[in-house]
């Protein structure tokens, strides 16, 4: 590939400004690695062909969720129950296989579509028809770390940029008063990987996840100064900004043809921003009673994962362009990791997440933003259909379920099938790779276009592979 | 010449009726103190003394020479300083539980595109062949012993005649120096990578650094013969003013007719700012130190903790090279500051310019406090003179006039330590011209 001249680029950048900001975009990247595409208005914001989709939420229930007892539905599994049967595999990755265990919750169907839902799911049941299922997806492993990584960044092994981080690269902010990516991680601590699964890796550190914990005492690392900065007022800063721009501008002046020193001075401009906007867009006081109450915040369970849905919600509304909220830390408990008792561990976990779930895409119907918002629930792996110790299941990458919603989706479908036990995939086996071809594709970017030169490699979100899956597409 | 005179004295003092027998004296113009206890020598010892030369044996001869020489040699290697660990990759070691360590380099396939479960034909030792007069094939190395592909390897790299070491190396230098090196993916030196934009020159440097070490030199030598050839050379000395009319013909100045403007690197701004505030230790090696409390966690990874850490803790104060990385869950101010994750290769750092960095830069408690510590050292002073005190130590160069008023207006309602803060985050203190 070719790139026209650093200098070119930039008067390009700053020029073609337009209605989305680029002006702002090139200088928050700050020179260096400006790409050479950019969103375009004509294209609804995509960069290679018409965006349906302008901003993304995706639920990451970290730990790998049990297929079988949530969207799978497998009658075989409840006729086998019991049973020894020989996968060809002498271990499970932290156990030895069992027997078939029939999931302990009972299943219906739901919605026009007819789609098998487990109890612990009653609330997101109702939205069946607006949802599209990827049935078959498969993981290259059955390790947390590895497998997270596969499913963000789209490599087994640290150092690659994940999903939000490429999109950010690709197409910038659409405010300038919020970060491009957000990461809302379960507050009880950060997934396997922790850090790792939201990086920006080799892209510039603009991209990787702004991580924000509406839960915690300090939601936002240095938004505020801390506690021993006594002398530190409203008043000092603000003069203190005003000072620290006339020396800017001052050293500016005797030093024309850097972009980067106007860059930074304006970076100063949107971090004073980003002070006003950021406790504002977590401040959840102005939300209607009846808001709070539909995702759940007045109820102990549902509260903490329903106040990041809530605050997801407020900051795509105010231009964050992908949310990725987690339900579940790293860990042996209290999470999607259900090894020694599914029976109570799944539907403790699918408590917390379900009403608020379910809230959040009532709400973002209502709000119209259903129109131009991806909504994603994955995982990193599914989980054995035999037994791990008397009711757990041990990890699976054989055979797990995503679902997408909103725009560009089409409810009420499904793609991919498993086998009979939910063991492994056996039709229309989808990977990562086709889940972040889908999402970029919905986002107006072609995949296999959107690189970034690494190491001598031109690197991709989806290295070498990926499909888009028309199959779900409105 | 005059013959010193030498009055002795003798002072019976020793028992009360025997007096000395056998009285010798002796002088030497041997100069030192002779007076240090020797060990007895032992009778044995002394019969070999005595033989003649020729008459002793071997083994005689060797107890004489531990003799002399041991107390000597150890004295002398008691003075070295401590070794240093030296950690190396061998097969020959006790290992822990039940890992038994390969006897033999294992056979290495080729994976059909890159499937652990398709292995192909046996990837042999080797290097590049490309490279004239050196042989690149190490299949003579032993199959049997690791080690022999090591050296071969190691070999293959040193040859003299073998430029990528040397060039990737004087390189890396000049990367380092100018911001961008001469080629400008210096982890690539392949197709992939890009062409020199001086390939002479890169040559030249090339071969002046192998050359210095051919003279038998220590590799450390060689470096600093490229680092004194760099820093002294005018393309380095040159400012990093533009000049419309250069920029015109290679805008990214590829051609080097400025100086790179770089912004410092993540360690650099940190440690430029505890070595203004006095507070940064120089102290060279040693363990790294952890700059974040750690506590157990419901998993293996532990919490990582850095918002809570100490910061007058005196690990804060240590150079940033000695830091503890801890990989996932990176330091927030680093970060923000474009300090890679070490998961990957990072031949070339981004410099981002973000609003979260310019926040890091305002309220991270490091740059709060370090703002409060230069203050402190100069608030006695009339106000002018504190200004001027931390300009000089903040830029190396006091205010001029109008930057005096302003920056003291400020110091006058807000206090100096926010004026550093402020001076801490200007252009100026972050940028190299």
């Amino acid at each position: 590939m070719r790139y026209p001249p650093e200098h070119a680029r930039r008067q390009f950048l700053f020029h073609a400004g337009g209605g989305f900001g680029g002006l702002a975009f090139a200088h928050l990247l700050g020179g260096e690695e400006l790409q050479t595409e950019r969103p375009l208005p004509d294209l609804n914001g995509g960069i290679h062909h018409r965006a349906k989709v302008r901003r993304v939420v995706q639920l990451f229930m970290n730990g790998g969720a049990s297929q079988m007892d949530t969207f799978d539905h497998k009658p075989q599994l409840t006729k086998r129950h019991g049973e020894n049967i020989d996968f060809g595999i002498k271990a499970a990755a932290t156990s030895t296989p069992g027997s078939i265990m029939k999931s302990p919750f009972k299943f219906k169907q739901y919605g026009d579509s007819g789609r098998w839902v487990s109890s612990v799911f009653p609330k997101v049941a109702g939205l069946v028809d607006d949802l599209a299922f990827l049935m078959a997806m498969r993981s290259k492993t059955n390790v947390h770390g590895p497998a997270s990584y596969l499913q963000n960044t789209g490599f087994i092994s640290p150092g690659f940029p994940c999903a939000g981080a490429w999109i950010s690269y690709g197409l910038g902010q659409l405010s300038d008063d919020v970060p491009a990516f957000v990461v809302l991680p379960d507050p009880k601590g950060l997934p396997y990987n922790n850090g790792g699964n939201f990086s920006a890796a080799f892209l510039p550190a603009a991209h990787q996840g702004v991580l924000i914990k509406p839960n915690a005492p300090v939601p936002i690392a240095n938004l505020e100064p801390p506690e021993f900065a006594h002398d530190v007022t409203k008043a000092s800063e603000a003069a203190g900004l005003e000072l620290l721009e006339r020396l800017n501008r001052q050293h500016l002046e005797a030093r024309s043809g850097d972009s980067r020193l106007e860059s930074r001075i304006r970076s100063y401009e949107l971090a004073a921003k980003m002070q006003v906007s950021a406790p504002q867009m977590l401040d959840l006081a102005g939300e209607t009673m009846a808001t709070h109450s539909a995702y759940g915040l007045d109820n102990e369970v549902t509260a903490p994962f329903g106040r990041n849905c809530l605050t997801a919600r407020r900051m795509l509304e105010r231009g964050v362009r992908f949310v990725q909220v987690w339900s579940g830390a790293g860990g042996a408990a209290q999470n999607w990791d259900n090894h020694g008792d599914i029976p109570n561990e799944l539907p403790f976990i699918a408590g917390q997440v379900d009403q608020p779930i379910a809230a959040l895409l009532r709400d973002l119907k209502q709000r119209g933003m259903f129109e131009d918002t991806l909504i994603v629930w994955t995982t990193e792996f599914g989980r054995m259909p035999f037994t791990q110790g008397s009711t757990g299941r041990d990890h699976n990458g054989g055979t797990f379920v995503t679902w997408l919603a909103g725009a560009g989706i089409k409810g009420g479908t499904s793609y991919g099938q498993s086998d009979d036990f939910a063991y492994q995939t056996a039709e229309n086996t989808t990977w990562s790779y086709d889940l972040h071809a889908t999402m970029l594709h919905l986002l107006g970017i072609d995949h296999t276009r959107l690189t970034y030169r690494h190491n001598g490699i031109d690197r991709r979100l989806t290295d070498v592979h990926g499909h888009v899956i028309d199959a779900v597409l409105a | 010449m005059t013959r010193p005179t030498l009055r002795v004295e003798l002072h019976q003092v020793h028992g009360m009726s025997h007096l000395i027998g056998c009285f010798r004296f002796a002088t030497t113009a041997v100069p030192g103190d002779l007076s240090t206890e020797q060990p007895p020598i032992s009778p044995g010892l002394i019969q070999i003394i005595r033989k003649p030369r020729g008459h002793r044996t071997d083994a005689e001869k060797a107890a004489l020479a531990e003799a002399y020489l041991k107390p000597q040699l150890q004295t002398e290697l008691d003075s070295l300083p401590p070794p240093s660990m030296v950690y190396c990759g061998t097969n020959q070691f006790t290992a822990i539980g039940t890992f038994r360590p390969a006897e033999k380099p294992r056979v290495v396939n080729v994976l059909h595109r890159g499937d652990v479960q398709q292995p192909r034909e046996e990837a042999l030792p080797g290097a590049l062949s490309v490279i004239p007069g050196l042989n690149g094939d190490f299949s003579g190395a032993s199959s049997d012993n690791e080690g022999h592909r090591r050296v071969a390897l190691a070999r293959w790299m040193t040859d003299p005649t073998n430029g990528l070491t040397w060039r990737s190396i004087a390189n890396r230098l000049w990367h380092y120096h100018f911001g961008r090196g001469l080629v400008d993916t210096p982890n690539d030196f392949g197709r992939m990578g890009s062409a020199p934009t001086h390939p002479q020159l890169l040559d030249w440097l090339a071969s002046e650094m192998r050359d210095v070490e051919a003279q038998g030199q220590a590799s450390s030598s060689a470096m600093k013969h490229i680092h004194r050839l760099l820093v002294t050379s005018s393309t380095y000395r040159q400012s990093a003013d533009n000049d419309p009319q250069a920029a015109k013909i290679d805008a990214e100045n590829r051609l080097l007719w400025r100086m790179h403007r770089r912004r410092l690197d993540a360690e650099s701004i940190r440690d430029a700012v505890l070595l203004i505030s006095g507070h940064l230790n120089t102290q060279m090696g040693g363990q790294s130190v952890r700059q974040f409390n750690e506590s157990p966690s419901n998993h293996v990874t532990p919490n990582v903790d850095y918002l809570n850490f100490d910061v007058n803790a005196p690990a804060n104060h240590r150079r940033s090279v000695y830091r503890f990385v801890f990989r996932t869950l990176p330091d927030p101010f680093m970060d923000a500051l474009d300090c890679p994750d070490a998961a990957q290769l990072t031949p070339k750092r981004n410099t981002s310019l973000t609003a979260l960095q310019a926040l890091a830069m305002l309220n991270d408690k490091l740059i709060v406090r370090q703002s409060q510590w230069i203050a402190a050292r100069e608030h006695m002073r009339p106000l002018e003179d504190q200004v001027k005190a931390i300009y000089l130590t903040i830029f190396g160069r006091p205010p001029a006039a109008d930057e005096t008023q302003v920056v003291c207006n400020y110091v006058a309602e807000f206090g100096l330590a926010n004026a550093c803060r402020m001076l801490l985050n200007t252009n100026e203190f972050l940028f190299i011209d």
